[in-house]
């Protein structure tokens, strides 16, 4: 308390000695509240204190079969189902509709942008943060990037995403966004789940999610154990 | 009956300073064809002054006055022009004639109860004060001006009238056009009114015998023929022509006489035919050279917009999808339609639209003339959502889809749709419009139908918890082609372009086939499989090939 009371105050002379502008003001600033888009699912809602946050970036990590594109579906439908817009740019071209339909998304407030290459999923991405009006806009990489993003590209969709008030998801197989992101959730594959019998059927897998990283706030848990199941057992309704 | 005459005078010149408004008090004139021995057809004022008149050619009038500004006649202005005149009086009453040429007629009646009140008090003070600074401006028109403010304070015209005839003024004034108007009881007499009078006449209803009377023979335009034995006669008014007996007139001048003493009287010749409502509003403009760049043609395009937006908005419309039609130096034309998704009156979201079409595909040659026609829409106010988020502003949306469109392609951007067929890997992609979707009652009974029943096969089947999320797939597109190892048909081993491994798990085979009657038909054998590398991979088998594929991966 003390160190800090001395360091301010040889801010404060620091600054007389530069002959203090008038519009200088020394103390912290205010902080806005950070408004949630929730999930509906009660355990992921605590996890993450109250939802996605809005205006900030967010990624959702893991490697193929992890469930990051089901949990980000769910996010997506719940959002959708309250009457948001959300936005889905699809660098990898793998959205299949079925499926979001399947997790109780309205088709028809889900905008799917499929860009040819990344610098035009980065330009798209921009673009709809800027528009202003979408909840949530998810950009899907896919695959690991061939090589890393230049540094102020992140900035960049943090400030848009400020503006807008939208909610800009990375779904990624690793970290990105670096510092930019404000929550990172990692998903951790667990054991596929096979239905034993005369016809052996894929119901799902188990998995579980961590709180890789919150600049927001720590919940009081950290992972939360979760299964992904398909909705029905015989092929042809699956999905 | 009661009609009104908006009268613009030296329409070329009008409908040129319309489009070119930074020419208003220089020395300009309009000719009937490019090159020096074209014609003069209008001149201006700054230029009358000068000396230079309507019947020199371009070479004399540029001897006389160097610093003149020569344009040649656009038939696209003028149609422009007398288009955007007769939506000026569209805009008060629906029953207009084009007569073409600066003149179009509406008629009055009914129009009484439009101009009463404090509305038509305002509107009386600012025709007093419009009709004082013009009498100023113009010296040579005070009489008629005088005549115009004696009807207005007789009170023997209804009031309205005037107020009316102002308001008329100035929405012809509003899309660039200084029109005259006059009102009375017949076409011609309200042609006369308009043509000979500035600004803004209205005769009392009844006096249009006394009105008429000693206006010049020369503005009825008879021929120059009958002009001349005219004046042999002595007849220099229409009140002189008037009093002549029809047949008489017509013994010695034939029918176009009686029609002249007919005019003279003031009885039309037909009468007021009105025209039908036009579907399409258009602007366009000739270029004097060729334009291949994109910046000065966004440039003109903003003018031709400025315009038509101007035009839609005064018949209470918006602009709606907008068709450009370019005529190129190849002598080719260009048509394209451009999609408004959002129809608004907003210029720059207007022009960045057709900009971005531009932009992907851009005219093969140089533009020498754009046309610019817009459907018209009307303005429907939304109905916001007290409990839902109102989404992206519909003007700003169809910008920013049209700039994705333009980087992704128009198959690459929209709404994901499930397809109607029983094939696994069909989708479909729907125009986004999530502010146009209004849930009808039957729909909204079908969704709760299908999540209640959803819910219940979930619960039935799954046992579905708040912890349990539904299983996505992620496609592979197009499906990527693996070879897989079997034994005893059962996939041991799958080795690809980007995934190879052994089969740990594989559930399966399920037969999909359908569309046997046309060429896109199918037969697959689908498997689910968990290879060495933990991920679980759909797989499938083409019957008819039998070759194999990967469609997607769950996660």
């Amino acid at each position: 308390m003390l160190a800090s009371t001395s360091r301010h105050a040889a801010a404060r002379a620091r600054l007389a000695d530069l002959a203090l502008p008038e519009n200088v003001r020394l103390g912290l600033t205010a902080t806005e509240p950070v408004h949630r888009l929730p999930s509906g699912i009660t355990r992921v809602d605590a996890l993450l204190s109250g939802g996605l946050p809005r205006g900030r970036i967010s990624e959702v990590l893991g490697p193929l079969t992890s469930g990051k594109t089901s949990l980000l579906w769910v996010l997506l439908a719940a959002a959708t189902r309250r009457g948001e817009v959300v936005a889905w740019i699809d660098l990898a071209d793998a959205l299949h509709p079925a499926s979001v339909a399947a997790a109780g998304a309205a088709l028809e407030r889900v905008l799917w942008v499929r860009p040819p290459s990344l610098t035009d999923g980065l330009r798209c991405t921009e673009l709809l943060l800027q528009a202003g009006g979408f909840g949530v806009v998810a950009f899907d990489l896919g695959a690991p990037l061939p090589r890393p993003l230049r540094s102020r590209v992140w900035p960049r969709l943090l400030h848009a995403a400020e503006q807008s008030h939208t909610a800009l998801v990375v779904l990624a197989p690793q970290r990105i966004a670096g510092s930019c992101a404000v929550l990172s959730l990692g998903l951790r594959p667990r054991a596929p789940l096979w239905q034993r019998g005369v016809w052996s059927l894929f119901e799902g897998f188990e998995t579980t999610l961590l709180v890789e990283r919150n600049k927001l706030g720590v919940s009081e848990a950290q992972s939360l154990k979760l299964k992904v199941k398909s909705q029905s057992l015989a092929f042809s309704f699956r999905l | 009956m009661r009609l009104a005459c908006l009268f613009v005078p030296d329409f070329p010149l009008a409908a040129l300073l319309r489009v070119e408004p930074e020419l208003r008090g220089e020395p300009v004139v309009v000719a009937d064809a490019p090159g020096p021995r074209a014609r003069l057809l209008a001149v201006s004022t700054a230029a009358a002054r000068q000396g230079v008149t309507t019947n020199l050619t371009v070479a004399q009038a540029v001897a006389i006055d160097a610093s003149l500004v020569v344009r040649p006649i656009s038939t696209d202005l003028l149609r422009a022009a007398q288009a955007a005149l007769c939506d000026a009086a569209e805009s008060f009453s629906p029953r207009v004639e084009d007569s073409g040429n600066g003149v179009a007629y509406l008629d009055l009646d009914g129009l009484g109860t439009l101009f009463d009140g404090r509305h038509g008090e305002a509107a009386s003070k600012l025709a007093r004060r419009q009709t004082t600074e013009h009498r100023q401006q113009n010296p040579t028109l005070a009489n008629v001006e005088e005549s115009v403010v004696c009807c207005l304070s007789s009170g023997v015209s209804p009031h309205w009238e005037s107020q009316l005839a102002n308001a008329l003024a100035q929405r012809a004034a509003h899309l660039g056009l200084d029109a005259h108007v006059g009102v009375a009881g017949s076409k011609v007499a309200a042609a006369l009114a308009a043509r000979n009078g500035g600004g803004v006449t209205v005769i009392p209803r009844g006096e249009e015998w006394s009105f008429l009377a000693p206006v010049p023979v020369a503005l009825l335009a008879p021929s120059p023929e009958l002009a001349a034995t005219l004046q042999r006669w002595g007849i220099r008014c229409i009140g002189e022509l008037a009093a002549l007996p029809a047949s008489a007139v017509g013994a010695r001048l034939g029918p176009e006489g009686v029609q002249l003493v007919r005019r003279a009287r003031g009885e039309d010749e037909r009468p007021l035919v009105p025209r039908p409502l036009p579907l399409h509003f258009e602007e366009g403009i000739d270029l004097e050279y060729g334009i291949d760049g994109l910046e000065p043609f966004c440039f003109v395009l903003r003018g031709l917009l400025d315009r038509l937006t101007a035009r839609l908005a005064v018949r209470g419309f918006i602009c709606g999808d907008l068709r450009l039609s370019l005529r190129l130096a190849t002598r080719g034309r260009d048509e394209r339609t451009v999609t408004v998704a959002a129809p608004s009156n907003d210029v720059k979201a207007l022009l960045t639209l057709i900009r971005l079409q531009l932009e992907v595909h851009p005219p093969p040659a140089a533009i020498e003339a754009v046309w610019v026609a817009a459907v018209p829409e009307r303005l429907r106010a939304a109905q916001l959502d007290l409990f839902r988020p109102n989404g992206p502003a519909p003007a700003r949306l169809a910008v920013t889809l049209a700039r994705l469109t333009a980087i992704c392609g128009a198959e690459r951007v929209g709404a994901p749709q499930v397809a109607d067929t029983h094939r696994p890997d069909a989708y479909g992609l729907a125009a986004f419009a999530p502010n146009q979707q209004v849930e009808s009652r039957e729909s909204r009974v079908e969704r709760e139908n299908g999540l209640r029943k959803s819910a219940s096969l979930s619960t039935l089947n799954c046992r579905l918890s708040t912890e349990i999320l539904p299983l996505a797939l992620r496609a592979v597109r197009p499906p990527q082609a693996v070879e897989v190892f079997c034994t005893r048909d059962r996939p041991e081993f799958v080795r690809g372009a980007r995934l190879a491994g052994r089969v740990v798990h594989a559930a399966g085979p399920w037969r999909v086939q359908g569309e046997w009657w046309s060429a896109g038909r199918y037969a697959r054998d689908y498997y689910d499989a968990q290879l060495s590398d933990g991920c679980v991979y759909r797989l499938y088998c083409d019957l008819t090939t039998r070759s194999w594929f990967v469609e997607g991966i769950y996660d």
